[in-house]
């Protein structure tokens, strides 16, 4: 495991300009305090009031030179750290080929967002699963309800201090490795044989005999790393003796 | 939908007072043909272990008698919490699980995910080109397979079985051509990030270019057969029309976005990998046998879009450079605070990962945009008007895959 070094970052493909002149209009249209430019690969224009979400959306879909028909998807990120929830949104203009993303920001304890459901149909299911994963209660969605989970499940799995509830209605929701039962077995054996006297049980290696001229690569690699201390042929000969058995 | 809930019993009741004779619901039905005010709908459950949905999705369908009101698409028996895992596993470890979000196509959904952190890394420019092209001839083999199942079990939903036997034969080859390149036939796990895991088997390329020879001609065979047929174009023309502005709006994508006319595709509109040096045509819906954006566009796209991958795959066997398969990326990937997000055109239309990076070993978070996601949402707004024996077929014709949409 050569892991230790890490990655140099290397240059990012020259995506970002695009989207920074989307942010420039974006910004020209509702001043500078209102929204902010958050670098990364697709850098994403943050909207600073989320009750102004509706208002830079319905601009962003009708201003003929963004024109962002498509809302390709909806979802959330938990910050614990910031005390904060993301509800983030992908947009695509298949008028103008561009794309774009726009996130808003709000606290922890009172996630609520206005639905963009009305400027797109689509976000109706979208905002749904943001909802039942990540709990942000988007507001005057007409079918806010829980679309992957049960009804009645606890908690939304996707935020970072999620706690599993140990069953649901009787059926739990971890189990015992079936390895563990295994290992359970072999110390009882051992311990009755022990208690009897008897020998251990000979190994049980495969009946089938190795091709001629093949070599274990396990013993290989042991005799490369014992090359300089031992004889040659140790790692051969382990590896016959163990087709032949 | 409470309003539901006991209706053969009170159908029973009215009926029964009304004629004085049969009190099952077969006579009540006869008897509300013949006239009687209806006061109550039916609600029938489709799903979620009913052959046509294609995996386990419940549709909770409100009618009257024959014709529906409301159709309520049910989901999330098949979450098996992708995103979540996502958030455990290494970006290495990830891959295989990318396979489980679509095991129809699994090559593209391997492709998008090993884009996304190929953008986030900077190594978009640094995989080899062979890599790309290995991409290429994997993704439209799977894009190929994928439409087999998504046409073959929509004839078959109609009610015609030898065409689907003869595409499951053919998709059979696609799976062996799989197992020879990546041992697997379902679940590939080929994609790596930064390249592919192994090179071409020898013969490989001839092995495919004789199936496609082969291959080509039995499309025609499968019009003949089944695109063709007077009984299959009546049951599938005008039903559940999507015009181009619907499409837009509820999100529609891929096959089912360009038969409502949308002239879209993610491998010419927002290229990548090296599908620009490819030459194909994107086919658009044009209303064949109905109007643009009934369930025979839906339909017939695939068809043609399988002989569009047959082009790709020729010039792509043709035009693989020499080289290596796998730019030099480290074991444990670590990338900074950021985000990206990534489109492919997998067989469902656009599939997005969206990921968001932290400095650590695994994804801060982790997003999957499907197309059978928004294709199952429309339903709520096609169904009504429709008779139930048309929802299967239309159902069908948005090829949804149940992982896919709950992931």
């Amino acid at each position: 495991m050569a892991a230790s070094k890490q990655e140099p970052v290397r240059a990012k493909s020259k995506t970002r300009e695009p989207s920074r002149a989307i942010h420039a209009r974006i910004e020209a249209r509702f001043g500078e305090g209102a929204v902010a430019l958050e670098d990364a690969v697709d850098p994403v224009t943050l909207v600073r009031d989320p009750k102004q979400l509706i208002e830079v959306m319905s601009f962003l879909k009708t201003d003929p030179e963004l024109a962002f028909d498509f809302l390709r998807s909806v979802t959330g990120t938990d910050w614990p750290k910031l005390g904060s929830i993301e509800s983030v949104y992908h947009l695509y203009s298949y008028q103008t080929g561009q794309a774009h993303v726009v996130k808003v920001r709000v606290p922890r304890a009172r996630p609520d967002v206005p639905s963009v459901e009305r400027l797109w149909p689509t976000a109706n299911w979208f905002e749904r699963e943001a909802f039942d994963l990540v709990g942000i209660r988007y507001l005057e969605h007409s079918d806010l309800r829980r679309i992957m989970l049960p009804e009645d499940w606890i908690g939304h799995p996707l935020r970072k201090d999620y706690v599993e509830q140990p069953d649901y209605h009787g059926i739990g929701t971890t189990r015992a490795s079936p390895l563990d039962a295994f290992a359970e077995l072999d110390r009882a054996r051992r311990a009755l044989r022990e208690a009897r006297g008897e020998a251990p049980p000979p190994v049980r290696t495969s009946p089938i005999t190795p091709p001629e001229g093949w070599v274990d690569p396990k013993a290989k690699k042991a005799e490369a790393k014992t090359k300089p201390a031992s004889k040659p042929e140790a790692g051969s000969d382990a590896g016959d003796a163990k087709g032949d058995a | 939908m409470s309003t539901s809930a006991n209706t053969s019993t009170k159908q029973g009741t009215i009926s029964g007072s009304s004629t004085g004779s049969g009190s099952s619901t077969g006579a009540s039905r006869a008897e509300n043909s013949a006239g009687t005010p209806r006061e109550e709908h039916m609600l029938l459950n489709m799903g979620p272990q009913h052959p046509s949905t294609h995996g386990v999705i419940n549709l909770r369908v409100e009618s009257d008698g024959e014709m529906i009101l409301r159709v309520t698409p049910e989901v999330g028996y098949l979450h098996r919490s992708i995103e979540k895992i996502a958030e455990k596993v290494s970006y290495n470890g990830f891959m295989p699980y990318t396979d489980r979000v679509d095991y129809v196509a699994a090559m593209t959904a391997n492709e998008g995910y090993a884009m996304v952190m190929e953008r986030i890394l900077g190594l978009v420019d640094e995989v080899p080109r062979r890599a790309y092209y290995l991409r290429v001839i994997a993704s439209e083999l799977c894009r190929i397979a994928s439409h087999h199942v998504a046409t073959g079990t929509m004839v078959m939903d109609v009610g015609a079985y030898s065409p689907f036997l003869w595409w499951l034969r053919e998709r059979e080859a696609i799976n062996d051509f799989m197992e020879a390149l990546c041992g697997a036939r379902l679940t590939y796990n080929y994609m790596r990030i930064g390249g592919v895991m192994a090179d071409l088997p020898p013969g490989f390329d001839r092995r495919v270019i004789r199936w496609l020879d082969h291959f080509e001609p039995s499309i025609d065979e499968f019009n003949r057969a089944a695109s063709e047929n007077k009984i299959y174009i009546e049951r599938l023309a005008h039903l559940g029309v999507v015009d181009r502005d619907m499409a837009i709006a509820w999100g529609l994508a891929g096959p089912n976005l360009r038969a409502s006319g949308v002239d879209f595709d993610v491998r010419k509109n927002i290229p990548y990998s090296v599908y620009p040096e490819l030459e194909f045509d994107v086919p658009v819906g044009r209303g064949w046998c109905g109007e643009v954006g009934d369930s025979y566009d839906r339909y017939y796209v695939r068809i043609l879009e399988m002989k569009e991958s047959c082009r790709i795959l020729r010039q792509a066997l043709e035009g693989i450079p020499e080289g290596d398969t796998m730019a030099k990326v480290s074991r444990k990937l670590k990338p900074e605070r950021d985000e990206a997000y990534a489109p492919v055109e997998s067989a469902r239309g656009e599939m997005g990962y969206y990921v968001v990076t932290d400095g650590e070993e695994n994804a801060y978070r982790l997003k999957v945009r499907t197309g059978s996601f928004t294709a199952t949402q429309i339903m709520q707004a096609l169904g009504a008007g429709v008779l139930i024996a048309d929802l299967v077929a239309l159902f069908a014709s948005f090829d949804v895959v149940a992982p896919e949409l709950d992931r």
